[in-house]
């Protein structure tokens, strides 16, 4: 049964707040989740105030501000601060993105920064992915095919073959889209969310591959596939612009074909 | 008439019920459009007129038409709600079937009463 209030443990209490002692006039609050496994406390929310004329543009750069210079327990993930590596995904005002792409300036008042939704927490903003990351190794998400390269060549592409690929080669597995997904969230053991459904989509999609049916049977399970009911919050919310929702869509449409 | 191919969320069942969703959706939508037109321009008319306009074979023929594809997308529809929010299997299947028995009795009533009115 899907739950609707949190354990007692899991309610989120006030935490410490972290006064700026500046003189300057351009402040900015940011409201951060945290837990620590290492004690019995509850979850709690501190309060860091930062100078925002000494401070970088992106709600990434004030994490590593606010870990610097005030509170070094605070423990988040982060890589390559350019929206490649996808390791600073997290919900920020309400929206799961990725820190190092998302404008402090386009947040209105204080800044929220929560854990991606739903998931196990190992440390403050630090989600478990485990289960994502079994689901895509699931869908085998890598060239299946028994052809051999002419004359050892690489394995050639019409450039209309290759802008098949084209919003689905970019994903950086953050996982922002499945965890913004309900069904994803009553049913995360089964259903396999927008994340790697666009992945297994990617393989489906590419002219080299030639296991395209047994992925496409692999898939037609009312759980893993058909947990999708179109909410759209993964196009939504993805930080790259993707759009999972279409790629899920198409998926299915190519089950209804064979 | 309720009875889907996918016998509760058996691995691979995932296409047929959704295709038949969608199909009985657009089904529904023109028929229901009929309906609500229908009994809108019936509100001022007296019982046996109503009945009447029941005994005329296009009227009964569509509105049966529309109660299958009613309750037959309803089914689909609360079997999926079920799934998604009921976790515990035996509830889970116990919940579906429940479901189904009833919209199935509810067709009943409904086409019995349809045929009554020849009786």
């Amino acid at each position: 049964m899907a739950e609707f209030s949190l354990p007692k443990n899991s309610k989120i209490i006030k935490g410490k707040s972290f006064s700026y002692k500046g003189k300057s006039e351009n402040k900015k609050e940011f409201n951060i989740y945290r837990w620590s496994p290492d004690d019995t406390e509850n979850p709690r929310i501190d309060t860091y105030t930062l100078d925002m004329d000494d401070c970088g543009p992106m709600v990434l750069d004030a994490l590593i501000k606010i870990k610097d210079e005030i509170d070094s327990s605070l423990t988040f993930r982060r890589s390559c601060r350019e929206g490649i590596c996808g390791s600073c995904s997290m919900n920020v005002d309400g929206t799961n993105t990725l820190a190092c792409l998302k404008s402090i300036d386009d947040v209105k008042g204080s800044v929220n920064i929560y854990p991606l939704p739903h998931m196990p927490v190992i440390k403050d903003l630090v989600p478990d992915l485990t289960n994502a990351y079994k689901q895509l190794e699931s869908v085998k998400p890598w060239l299946q095919t028994d052809d051999k390269p002419v004359n050892g060549e690489e394995r050639h592409q019409t450039p209309k073959e290759r802008e098949k690929l084209d919003g689905l080669w970019e994903c950086v597995l953050c996982f922002s889209c499945s965890t913004s997904c309900p069904s994803y969230w009553w049913n995360g053991d089964k259903y396999l969310g927008p994340a790697v459904l666009l992945q297994a989509y990617r393989w489906i999609a590419d002219s080299r591959d030639t296991n395209k049916k047994e992925r496409l049977k692999e898939l037609e399970d009312s759980f893993k596939l058909y947990r999708c009911h179109t909410i759209m919050n993964c196009t939504k919310t993805c930080p790259k612009g993707l759009n999972p929702a279409q790629a899920i869509g198409e998926i299915k449409k190519l089950q209804l074909e064979t | 008439m309720l009875e889907t191919k996918n016998k509760f969320n058996e691995p691979h069942s995932g296409i047929s019920h959704w295709k038949f969703q969608r199909i009985s959706a657009m089904i529904n939508i023109p028929l229901i459009i009929w309906f609500i037109i229908s009994i809108i321009s019936l509100r001022d008319y007296s019982f046996n007129e109503n009945i009447n306009w029941l005994k005329q074979p296009i009227n009964c023929i569509l509105i049966t038409l529309m109660l299958t594809s009613v309750f037959y997308h309803s089914s689909l529809g609360l079997q999926v709600v079920i799934e998604d929010y009921i976790h515990d299997i035996k509830i889970r299947k116990f919940l579906i079937l429940s479901s189904k028995i009833g919209l199935f009795l509810l067709f009943a009533i409904s086409i019995g009463s349809i045929v009554n009115i020849y009786i």
